[in-house]
């Protein structure tokens, strides 16, 4: 259908620069005393260069005239990449929290990749690793802050952290496998807290996934 | 008793903003066990009797009504202080300590302790709605008109389903609600019992928060809590369930227990940081072409905003939800911007160098493309919300804190800065004002058919422009918003976020029962009325004094529009006339009326609407005045959804007559014209998809619905092409 756009606009754009040559520098702010709800943001001009001076065919090429930051296009990669992020949530107990809190996450369409729970009297605390980007993150964790009964909402990822993934494996094993089985255990420093006649259970606690040990014992 | 502060009579003629009672609270330190002592102490229990003085120019002459202090009802204890009670009683008692006055219950099985408990109460008048639906939407009416939360009741299983549109209404667009609702007994929970839902579930994430009492002894806290959080931080819904043994077990209410929500009392923004107000007052200074972006979020701060222009000569841009807020007869305002705003905010928006998006949430109605949204500008966020910061579009500066400290903040940095800031825009103005004659409002007239949106400019001159109207959803909602210069802020009662049909009258039922001085007017469309046409019931039987004008135009207008445009004109269910008797205007809203015992009046002609209005203005009580309109009739300008403000559509007759419809015309000269312009095809879609000129044919040539016989010269010409 007929989208009439009035003709004096257009013109008047295709004579323009593209937006980051009109752009004044951006501010460079002073270490200022910040609370967690207050912040400062960056524009950032690369991306917004380059898909400028492909639109606007007429304009000088940006390179020419302006420094584009170098730092930019990394920083704004960055955040635009999937990442696992992990999550702490303390909350004062209340039934169905752990509804209420999964709700949240998923109503905004992101994805629980995993979700551990501790309980104690009246607070719980919940480990709760999300994937999605670093705006994603921030939003899970806004959104998570605006729970009545949520005390603090942390992200995990950004501090140096002790992250433990623990496997228990259950496995068929015969009197002649038994010993190559137990030989494995003992070079991944897992250990057998369990033996019957024809089973044998393992436990692995790793920091990163043992996915040889995996594939070997299956 | 006097109330403390003058702010909360009113002796202009807009409506007085609602006194902002957690304000104060929100400077002081946040402790983790709250004490009840959180208002102003002179407003301990009771909420004053707000009485506007508004005056309508051509209306009988209502009795100026004068500041007089506020006649406080003391709430009298009926049970001794240790006297065991119900339940329901302890409940009602809570409503009362938090200066509910108002309810809107309708009753069930599970919710009728709280009704009889409700009648055994002096202080609480329920309104009772037809609806639980309508209930809700009234609640929602009377806290938008005064800004303190409605309170609706329902029962247990399908009434409290019934509340569910309101409630997703109230959290998208942040008004504050308190609904409760009944629910089986407690050992009858989760056994499919009759009329169980299970409503805490189901509404989760459609409330602020939401309580299930399991405990008789927390309902003094829970009610407390509820209130508490409907209203601090960004407004919301809150539900609270309650089961029916909890409302009839006997307690005695321990009313001095403390609230608990450490976690959320933390978290309420705090006020706002000196220098980034200094930062915001620097970019002001340096930038060349600002613009204000104003939305709901600044209800509250109509005077602080109005101060901030004053010193510095920023146009303003309103959203829907911030109609009023700034006054639209004013020079500075730009109207509304967004989908359907004026081609001139939207220009200023596109073209500005600096944003001031004051109390926004960017949503997508009014951005659009969002990276070509303001793509030249610094943005500027100050917002109650933290969630909302960065959620859309990335700010610059941006600031965590009550919208109206934030500007008191700014004002006060102004006014002590006036001498070495010259804030001078004269020349941004003038550019805008270009615009505005350029491409201003307006639409095109046919013979004695009535323009929609003459109606609404003619309601707004004999109102004055200080009426509170609320509407239904589409193209009168539009209208509406376009054609009616709001004075100020709680004028305005639509359906923004959620976009719900039938929310207009009920709303202005709401807002009836909040200002019964003021002049309440519902301009619907006839799908949106009907949607909650039961409710004309409740306004004779309260005799609300509520005009309600219905844009009959015998089609869901705003879907007809989008078909017009963008499906070639196929009608798919979009005509809520009766196809069989085509001519006729069906259903008679006029005998809807006249079944409720309210006086209607239907209007066909433009040469009469004027003196139709006067009456309908004049009337005491309720009226309902049926404008029959047509139905060719798009809004505009509209930028398609997506779409940047390059794609903005100005005009659209040639669309209208190109394709397959019905079209009214008014006299042979247009006849001839319409077929010479229906073989144009119109658009590059067209073009695309059709290899030859689609030549029309009339088909059927009939008398427009409505008009007398003898108008031989307007008819109706159906094109096929």
């Amino acid at each position: 259908m007929a989208s009439a756009s009035p003709s004096s606009f257009k013109a008047a754009r295709m004579e323009q620069f593209p937006r980051c040559l009109r752009r004044t520098p951006a501010i460079l702010p002073q270490k200022l005393n910040l609370s967690q709800s207050q912040s400062w943001r960056w524009r950032w001009n690369s991306s917004a260069c380059t898909t400028a001076a492909r639109s606007n065919n007429n304009a000088p090429h940006p390179s020419n005239s302006i420094p584009v930051p170098v730092v930019a296009p990394s920083r704004s990669a960055s955040a635009s990449r999937v990442k696992r992020h992990t999550i702490s949530v303390f909350v004062g107990d209340e039934s169905g929290i752990i509804n209420r809190i999964a709700g949240v996450i998923s109503r905004r369409g992101y994805n629980i990749e995993s979700l551990a729970v501790g309980l104690n009297k009246d607070k719980a605390l919940f480990t709760i690793v999300v994937s999605g980007t670093e705006k994603v993150l921030q939003q899970v964790v806004e959104q998570l802050n605006k729970l009545v009964h949520v005390w603090k909402v942390e992200d995990l990822s950004r501090e140096p952290q002790v992250e433990r993934e623990l496997m228990l494996v259950k496995l068929h094993a015969d009197p002649s496998t038994r010993a190559e089985i137990m030989w494995l255990v003992d070079i991944f420093r897992a250990k057998t807290v369990d033996i019957s006649e024809n089973l044998l259970t393992i436990e692995v606690t790793a920091s990163m996934r043992h996915l040889f040990l995996q594939s070997l014992l299956l | 008793m006097a109330s403390s502060s003058a702010a909360q009579f009113s002796l202009s003629s807009k409506p007085s903003p609602q006194s902002p009672r957690f304000h104060r609270f929100s400077h002081s330190k946040p402790t983790l066990c709250m004490s009840t002592d959180y208002r102003k102490p002179a407003l301990r229990h009771y909420r004053p009797l707000q009485l506007t003085n508004v005056l309508s120019s051509d209306a009988k002459p209502k009795t100026a009504v004068t500041t007089t202090t506020p006649t406080v009802e003391t709430p009298i204890p009926r049970f001794a202080p240790d006297e065991p009670r119900k339940g329901c009683d302890v409940l009602v008692e809570a409503l009362e300590r938090e200066g509910v006055r108002h309810v809107f219950a309708y009753p069930g099985g599970a919710s009728m302790e709280i009704h009889q408990a409700l009648t055994r109460s002096h202080v609480i008048r329920n309104i009772l709605p037809r609806h639980e639906q309508g209930g809700i939407f009234a609640a929602e009416g009377y806290a938008r008109a005064s800004g303190n939360p409605g309170v609706c009741i329902a029962t247990s299983g399908p009434g409290a389903t019934n509340l569910v549109s309101g409630l997703a209404d109230a959290m998208l667009d942040s008004i504050p609600v308190v609904a409760i609702t009944g629910q089986v007994p407690r050992r009858m929970i989760g056994t499919d019992a009759f009329q169980e839902t299970p409503i805490v579930e189901v509404t989760r994430s459609i409330t602020k928060h939401n309580y299930l009492v399991l405990n008789v002894e927390d309902i003094p806290c829970v009610i407390k809590e509820a209130f508490f959080i409907a209203q601090t931080g960004r407004p919301g819904p809150v539900l609270v369930d309650i089961p029916k043994d909890v409302q009839q077990q006997l307690v005695v209410p321990d009313w001095d227990k403390p609230i608990r929500l450490p976690g959320y009392v933390s978290r309420l923004p705090k006020l706002p940081n000196y220098e980034h107000l200094v930062e915001i007052v620097r970019l002001i200074s340096e930038s060349k072409r600002p613009v204000l972006y104003v939305g709901g979020g600044c209800m509250n701060s109509s005077e602080e905003l109005r101060q901030f222009v004053e010193f510095t000569g920023i146009p303003v841009a309103s959203t829907l939800m911030g109609l009023g807020n700034f006054p639209c007869t004013d020079d500075l305002s730009l109207h509304m911007l967004g989908m359907h705003g004026t081609m001139y905010a939207n220009y200023a928006v596109d073209k500005s160098d600096l944003l001031l998006a004051f109390g926004v949430r960017f949503d997508d109605r009014v951005t659009g493309k969002i990276e070509a949204f303001a793509s030249r500008a610094k943005i500027v966020h100050i917002d109650i919300d933290p969630a909302e910061i960065g959620k859309n579009k990335q700010p610059d500066v941006s600031v965590c804190a009550d919208i109206n400290l934030a500007l008191k903040g700014m004002n006060r940095i102004l006014a002590e800065q006036r001498l070495n800031l010259k804030l001078d825009f004269s020349s941004w103005r003038k550019e805008v004002n270009e615009q505005k004659v350029k491409y201003p409002l307006c639409y095109k007239t046919f013979g004695e058919a009535i323009p929609p949106q003459y109606a609404i400019e003619l309601l707004d001159e004999l109102t004055d422009g200080r009426a509170i109207v609320s509407t239904g959803v589409g193209q009168h909602q539009m209208w509406a918003a376009q054609y009616y210069k709001y004075r100020g802020p709680r004028q305005w009662l639509s359906s923004g976020g959620l976009g719900a049909m039938g929310f207009g009258l009920p709303a202005a039922i709401g807002a009836a029962v909040a200002k019964p001085e003021a002049i309440v007017v519902d301009i619907d469309g006839d799908g949106s009325f009907m949607m909650n046409v039961q409710e004309l019931a409740t306004v004779r039987v309260e005799n609300l004094p509520i005009k309600i004008m219905v844009l009959n135009n015998q089609h869901l207008g705003m879907v007809v529009q989008w078909e017009d445009r963008f499906y070639k004109a196929n009608r798919a269910h979009t005509y809520l006339g009766n196809p069989s008797k085509e001519g006729e205007i069906f259903p008679d809203m006029l005998k809807f009326a006249e079944a409720c015992e309210i006086p209607a009046a239907r209007v066909t002609r433009k040469s009469d609407l004027r003196d139709a209005m006067k009456k309908m203005l004049e009337t005491s009580g309720p009226y309902l005045l049926d404008v029959i309109v047509p139905h060719q009739e798009h809004v505009l300008p509209m930028i398609p959804s997506g779409g940047a403000f390059a794609d903005a559509i100005t005009e659209g007759q040639e669309e209208k007559f190109s394709s397959q419809g019905t079209v009214m015309c008014t006299n042979a000269k247009v006849q001839l014209e319409v077929i010479a312009s229906a073989n144009k095809p119109a658009g590059n879609t067209w073009k695309r998809k059709h290899s030859e000129t689609p030549v029309p044919r009339i088909c059927n040539i009939d008398a427009a619905p409505g008009l007398p016989e003898d108008q031989d010269n307007t008819l109706i010409l159906c094109l096929k092409t």
